[in-house]
């Protein structure tokens, strides 16, 4: 793996080149095949997905080519360069921050219209440029060559045809770009004279006036010490040198300079393309069917489902295997082991919740289900389908807030809800997240249906847990749309270019879904293993009979349950399918004999218990997820909201069904 | 009573402007104005006045609409797609594609 020189993040600010080497930025449109570029120019394999709402950290690479040593920026997928990917800072800012040297701007060789635009505009910024014309494969599959001899001439800047599946022509790019980055870093230490030829004049005379006056105001140094606290990043970057005068000036006219950018990159690409008939490929035949109602819509189902049943049945086969791996192995073990190391029995059988039933907790949601789905995941995302399914499902979700792209995370969180939180990844801003989170939180996952079914079937009927089923998805629906009224903030209108339909890379993929899974057990085993441990000494100490003792009347009152069924819903908080084994051990212990959930509850008291143990607050390992993916007042704020909602749910069912 | 009450989306006739939004699905129009505020976005995708595009699908229930722009695919939400102006698509070249080089 990666890691061992990647530099996450790079501070910003600090002078990235301690070392004196050139600093390559690679800058591409989103879906370019720029990770897989990135891969094969480091021979390293990477997440690279950034996440918004957390700080865009710069993934730094150290890369040699030919013996030159460089490093290697990578910068998150834009469409220009004040484009905001990360959310909040336009793309412009990153590109500074990272103070490169040169642009290795990556395109695609089959649409090059689409692509030049961007690097006209990295090329006006005053920087060397190399363009790599990428995807060459796919390209000669829609029968498009690519001049790049030509091309490096109208662009006036070096231009390699390249492939990132099987690395043609990425090395030659990259020793191009080492090359003008060391030129440029001699130039600017004073040993060397610059070199090079001006690039013709794309801009219009009233507009290159313009751009004159800009830059001379941008070059000018702040005055007064007030006044340099003050300057704004765009003049700062000018005036350390990262970027021309008139390369900032580029950037501050941007959006006027655009339109004649998009004209000159449609003439260059129909001169330096060489265009042969082909039948239209499948991929693209699907890709179009995939977003047309039919058969977009039952292909949608169909891909929908699949996911849902192989985290289900997946997610539950490996389960099962660990699950009975750990109780024949390391369950006696430890519960051989414990009493003997600690001996005083309570806090030993504390041990035993903590190491046994934490451990095994997060052995058979993590490996099963959350990997599971993250494999799933990162398939769908790099096969390009999630977008098509974002366009069919925007106008659902669009009511409540969420993009289209919130369906595939939300179906899995009918499995579990951790790899759901965590799939919310591929939102792009944090309202959209906290949005989508919530919604999965209140899905019931396969465990919590569990609960719902066992104690509703056999007591009160298949109907009445459809019923249940069909409460709690109202309830959701009704917060949805309470949530995104009361958050702050609108779901923008959809502007979505389709990604065309690719195989994915394996190692890709893989790469993916390890770096997300790590995230996951580096978040949650701590909470798993604590929480755990205090239940388990609550448990043991027999302090749960004072807890039913204080929540007990309000149980009573509010939701029309024993005091014991408050304490099992508390404990299910480690996990949910605990709130049925737990109520009927209380009962054990309280009435001193093994009683049936029939004996204890009425039906209708049953259905409230699983609603509100369904819909009250996410299991402990959800909520570790939450607070890893959106910090600690977006979970805390999601919890309050789903046991606020259970509660009342519950308290309204009590009253309708007349037993509070 | 005017057609346009009587249909969600009133059928335009092929010599006529309208927004994206009432184009019919195959039908090839050229772009004559993007109106604020989606403007900044249509412009990073490539949408600007000028451009000829495609209508391949369009969603259900008023979702979003597919165009086709060169070879790229693009979808916007309804309320986008009614900021954007479109004219009949006339053969004649706009000035980008006169000086195309023919490969054979």
């Amino acid at each position: 793996m990666a890691s061992a020189t990647a530099c996450h993040p790079a501070s910003p600010g600090l002078a990235v080149a301690v070392d004196n080497l050139p600093i390559i930025a690679l800058v591409g449109r989103p879906n370019v095949g720029k990770s897989t570029f990135l891969a094969r120019a480091s021979h390293r394999f990477i997440e690279t997905a950034n996440a918004p709402g957390t700080t865009v950290s710069l993934a730094r690479l150290r890369v040699e080519v030919g013996g030159e040593p460089a490093w290697l920026v990578d910068l998150p997928g834009t469409r220009s360069l004040d484009d905001e990917p990360a959310g909040d800072s336009p793309f412009w800012e990153l590109l500074l921050q990272a103070e490169p040297d040169v642009i290795l701007v990556v395109a695609d060789a089959g649409n090059l219209a689409r692509h030049l635009p961007l690097a006209l505009a990295c090329r006006d910024l005053g920087l060397p440029v190399v363009l790599a014309a990428n995807l060459a494969d796919e390209a000669a599959k829609r029968g498009i060559r690519v001049d790049a001899g030509r091309l490096g001439q109208l662009l006036n800047a070096p231009v390699h045809v390249t492939c990132g599946r099987t690395g043609d022509g990425v090395d030659a790019a990259l020793r191009d770009a080492v090359r003008l980055g060391n030129q440029r870093r001699a130039v600017r230490a004073g040993d060397a004279s610059p070199r090079g030829s001006v690039p013709a004049p794309l801009y219009g005379f009233a507009l290159d006036m313009r751009l004159r006056e800009t830059a001379a105001t941008l070059s000018l140094e702040p005055r007064s010490l007030g006044a340099a606290a003050a300057v704004e990043p765009l003049q700062a970057g000018v005036l350390r040198g990262a970027v021309s005068a008139r390369g900032g000036a580029t950037l501050r006219l941007g959006r006027e300079l655009e339109p004649s950018r998009w004209t000159s990159a449609a003439a260059w690409a129909n001169q330096v393309e060489i265009r042969h008939d082909v039948p239209e490929t499948l991929a693209d035949r699907v890709a179009r069917w995939s977003t047309a109602p039919w058969p977009g819509i039952p292909l949608f189902l169909g891909v929908s489902i699949a996911a849902f049943l192989a985290v289900i049945y997946v997610g539950g086969f490996l389960a099962a295997i660990l699950g009975t791996a750990w109780a024949a192995t390391v369950s006696p073990f430890l519960a051989v082991v414990l009493p003997a190391v600690m001996p005083i029995p309570v806090v030993a059988a504390a041990l035993l919740w903590a190491l046994d039933g934490g451990l095994l907790a997060m052995i058979s949601v993590g490996i099963p289900y959350v990997l599971t789905f993250y494999l799933l995941l990162a398939v769908l995302e790099d096969s390009g389908y999630l977008t098509s399914a974002a366009v069919l499902m925007d106008r659902v979700f669009g009511v409540m807030g969420l993009p289209g792209r919130t369906a595939i995370p939300l179906l899995a969180a009918a499995g579990c809800n951790v790899p759901a939180i965590y799939g919310t990844r591929v939102l792009r801003t944090k309202r959209e997240r906290i949005l989508a989170s919530f919604l999965i939180t209140l899905t019931p996952c396969s465990a919590r249906s569990a609960v719902v079914i066992a104690a509703l079937a056999p007591f009160a009927g298949v109907g009445a847990a459809i019923a249940a089923f069909g409460v709690v998805a109202v309830a959701t629906i009704g917060a949805g749309l309470g949530a995104n009224a009361l958050i702050p903030g609108r779901q923008p209108s959809l502007v979505l270019e389709l990604a065309p339909l690719r195989m994915p890379v394996l190692r890709h993929v893989w790469t993916k879904a390890w770096w997300r899974f790590r995230g996951f057990v580096v978040t949650a085993t701590p909470i798993m293993l604590i929480g755990s441990l205090v239940l388990g000494f609550i448990y043991e100490a027999g302090m749960w009979q004072g807890i039913a003792d204080v929540i007990g009347p309000s149980v009573q009152w509010l939701l029309g349950l024993p005091a014991i069924a408050g304490v099992a819903m508390a404990f299910a908080f480690l996990r949910k399918e605990l709130a049925l084994q737990l109520l009927i051990a209380f009962a054990a212990v309280q009435f001193g004999r093994s009683m049936g959930l029939g004996d204890l509850m009425s039906p209708p008291q049953l259905f409230v218990y699983a609603v509100v143990s369904s819909l009250s607050i996410p299991c402990i390992a959800t909520l570790a997820a939450l607070r890893g993916e959106l910090g600690n007042r977006a979970a805390i704020g999601i919890s309050i909201a789903s046991l606020a909602l259970a509660i009342g749910v519950g308290a309204l069912l009590a009253r309708l069904l007349g037993i509070a | 009573m005017p057609p346009s009450t009587l249909t969600k989306r009133p059928m335009i006739s092929a010599d006529e402007h309208a927004s994206l939004a009432h184009v019919p699905v195959g039908w090839r129009r050229r772009v004559v104005a993007v109106d604020e505020p989606a403007r900044a976005e249509l412009e990073r995708e490539g949408l600007l006045p000028g451009t000829v595009v495609v209508v391949t699908s369009r969603t259900p229930l008023g979702g979003p609409v597919v165009v086709e722009l060169g070879r790229a695919r693009l979808a916007l939400s309804a309320s986008v797609a009614a900021q954007v102006g479109t004219a009949p698509y006339s053969e004649r070249a706009p000035a980008a594609v006169t000086d195309r080089i023919d490969p054979s």
